[in-house]
């Protein structure tokens, strides 16, 4: 038996695929993921997608960031932006939806995603991602998962909502259905 | 044009905004987001009523974006003029609610004129007695004293300041760090701390400002990555973030008394997070908090082989005395007073516990005399641990 390469997270040109997220806003978030990669590791590296309990594996490439732009970033910005753009690539890997609008709310915002080949004029069908990163262990990756749950069903909720949590240290992105009629 | 053209324009200027905002250009950053705000505004009123969700959230994302823009009265009309529509789904009119009384409380607040250090530290308290928006005053007011003493804390610890084993913090470090409670939002219990600026600070700015005054103005943004280091990854990013292990202990003891009782009886979670900074991400404290802490906490003991009879207890009483200086504290069980040496504890921790039933871990020692022999492990309050 050969062991096969797995897939590629497609994080680079995310601007090209990925309507709510300009060229400036992509490369923005992809920087603050190569800064969280840079904390635990060396590309390329494995990382554990776990999908609805579904595991697989995601080979993670990226450019060593610099001191520069190590620099611009502040520890939770950073791992909150790289987040967004590692479960955007994640969903896209393993479900095919695309984030195609961002909204304001409260405080900060909301990416909503949908196929790509569907119909954008309005926001009828389309589901709603919440996004969390952390550099603890897996405890706490699990634990940030079960809070982000709580917090989508407590009534938040505007759409069926996907949930997604990246482990930066324990290389592990856990995507998570939150509403069954997903 | 369509809703999806409005939107699309407000997308790129809320996106432009936010980089300003990151950037500290705020009011360049407040224009991009007024005219976001129009542009959802405008994508809203071209909706067909039938698109509920879509209207919904576009009524959320515009009063949204009037509010970051700092145009309250905008903000309220358009929040007022969709509530009164009745064509919201409910999840966008609880969130509308939500935001008016952001709004209301924004307003105060600028009218105000006091300056304040960037960020603001939001805390919330809920689940156990806890209701909406109310919960018992003892248990808050506890929570805000524990919160200033972590503010004093993170304040001498960026001042470069030696540990402080003893005592209250010194009026210099009063002097930089004025921590203000702020009413927030209803939802569980909150409340909002914020530290005041220096009155003198633009004279500072204005003049050759010192290291000191710039390493102040990071209290509320250190805070909040202590108390997240301290929480989350307490043997790997606390070390980094807090290199003194005396500092680190203090934040590691202050940490664990803000977290909810074990039972989870008064409360069952507390959730602290900076509500300036976009996607901020709570920190989360739960009942298994304080186990987590006190394992870091745990330190193996060290044996010799002449004091193999040690073992540790439990005793419970009421704390009477502090002889902090002395370094021994009484504790009465059941109307008996028994000394416990070795009290190493700061004031931040222990002084609020005095009068108060407290579980308390003591080395048990058979190499002391009688009166002697109890030296401090720990020490927690009862009803945090029942």
């Amino acid at each position: 038996m050969t062991d096969s390469i797995p897939p590629l997270l497609p994080l680079h040109n995310l601007s090209k695929r990925h309507h709510a997220l300009p060229a400036p806003v992509a490369e923005y978030l992809f920087q603050a993921a190569r800064v969280c990669f840079d904390r635990h590791h060396v590309s390329p590296k494995e990382f554990t997608l776990e999908d609805d309990k579904v595991e697989s594996i995601a080979r993670v490439e990226w450019e060593r960031t610099d001191d520069r732009e190590k620099g611009a970033w502040d520890n939770d910005d950073a791992t909150e932006a790289g987040a967004c753009a590692v479960a955007i690539a994640a969903i896209e890997l393993t479900r095919s939806l695309f984030a195609i609008r961002r909204m304001s709310k409260g405080s900060g915002a909301d990416y909503y995603l949908a196929l790509r080949s569907q119909d954008l004029e309005d926001l009828e069908n389309c589901f709603r991602l919440e996004v969390s990163g952390t550099h603890s262990d897996k405890s706490e990756v699990t634990k940030r998962l079960r809070i982000k749950i709580e917090q989508t069903r407590r009534g938040d909720s505007n759409l069926p909502a996907l949930a997604a949590i990246v482990g930066f240290k324990v290389q592990l992105i856990l995507l998570h259905t939150v509403d069954e009629s997903l | 044009m369509s809703w999806l053209v409005h939107h699309t324009r407000s997308e790129e200027y809320a996106a432009q905004a936010e980089q300003l905002f990151r950037r500290q250009q705020f009011s360049r950053a407040a224009e991009l987001y007024r005219l976001a705000a129009e542009a959802e505004t405008n994508a809203l009123n071209t909706l067909d009523k039938s698109k509920i969700r879509t209207i919904g959230i576009t009524a959320v994302s515009a009063v949204s974006l009037y509010s970051k823009a700092q145009e309250f009265a905008l903000a309220k009309r358009i929040a007022h003029k969709w509530l009164a529509s009745e064509l919201l789904p409910s999840f966008a009119v609880d969130e509308l609610e939500d935001l008016l009384q952001v709004i209301r409380y924004e307003q105060s607040r600028a009218k105000s004129g006091i300056q304040f250090i960037e960020g603001e530290v939001l805390v919330s308290v809920s689940g156990g007695e806890v209701l909406y928006g109310a919960a018992p005053l003892e248990l808050i007011l506890r929570k805000v004293e524990q919160v200033k003493s972590l503010f004093y804390r993170t304040t001498e610890f960026l001042l470069e300041k030696p540990h402080r084993t003893r005592g209250l913090p010194g009026q210099d470090v009063k002097d930089q760090c004025d921590p203000w409670l702020f009413q927030a939002p209803a939802g569980s219990y909150q409340f909002e701390v914020r530290v005041r600026r220096q009155k003198n600070f633009e004279q500072l700015i204005l003049g050759d400002i010192v290291d000191t005054e710039l390493r102040v103005e990071q209290i509320t943004k250190k805070f909040l990555e202590i108390v997240r280091a301290t929480t989350q990854d307490p043997e790997g990013e606390l070390i980094e973030v807090v290199p003194q292990e005396d500092y680190r202990e203090t934040f590691l003891k202050l940490t664990r008394e803000l977290a909810p009782p074990v039972s989870g009886k008064s409360f069952d979670q507390m959730e602290i997070k900076s509500t300036s900074d976009f996607d901020s991400q709570p920190v989360v404290l739960r009942p298994d908090t304080r186990k987590a802490i006190k394992n870091v906490l745990k330190k193996p003991e060290i044996v010799s082989p002449e004091l193999t009879q040690h073992k540790i207890r439990q005793l419970k009483g009421t704390l009477r005395g502090l002889q902090l200086d002395k370094d021994w504290i009484e504790v009465n069980i059941d109307g008996k007073t028994e000394r416990i040496y070795e009290a190493k504890e700061i004031d931040d921790v222990i002084g609020p516990m005095v009068d108060r039933r407290v579980v308390v871990e003591v080395l048990e020692r058979s190499d002391r005399p009688p009166d002697k022999k109890y030296s401090l492990h720990d020490i927690q309050l009862e009803e945090d641990l029942i």
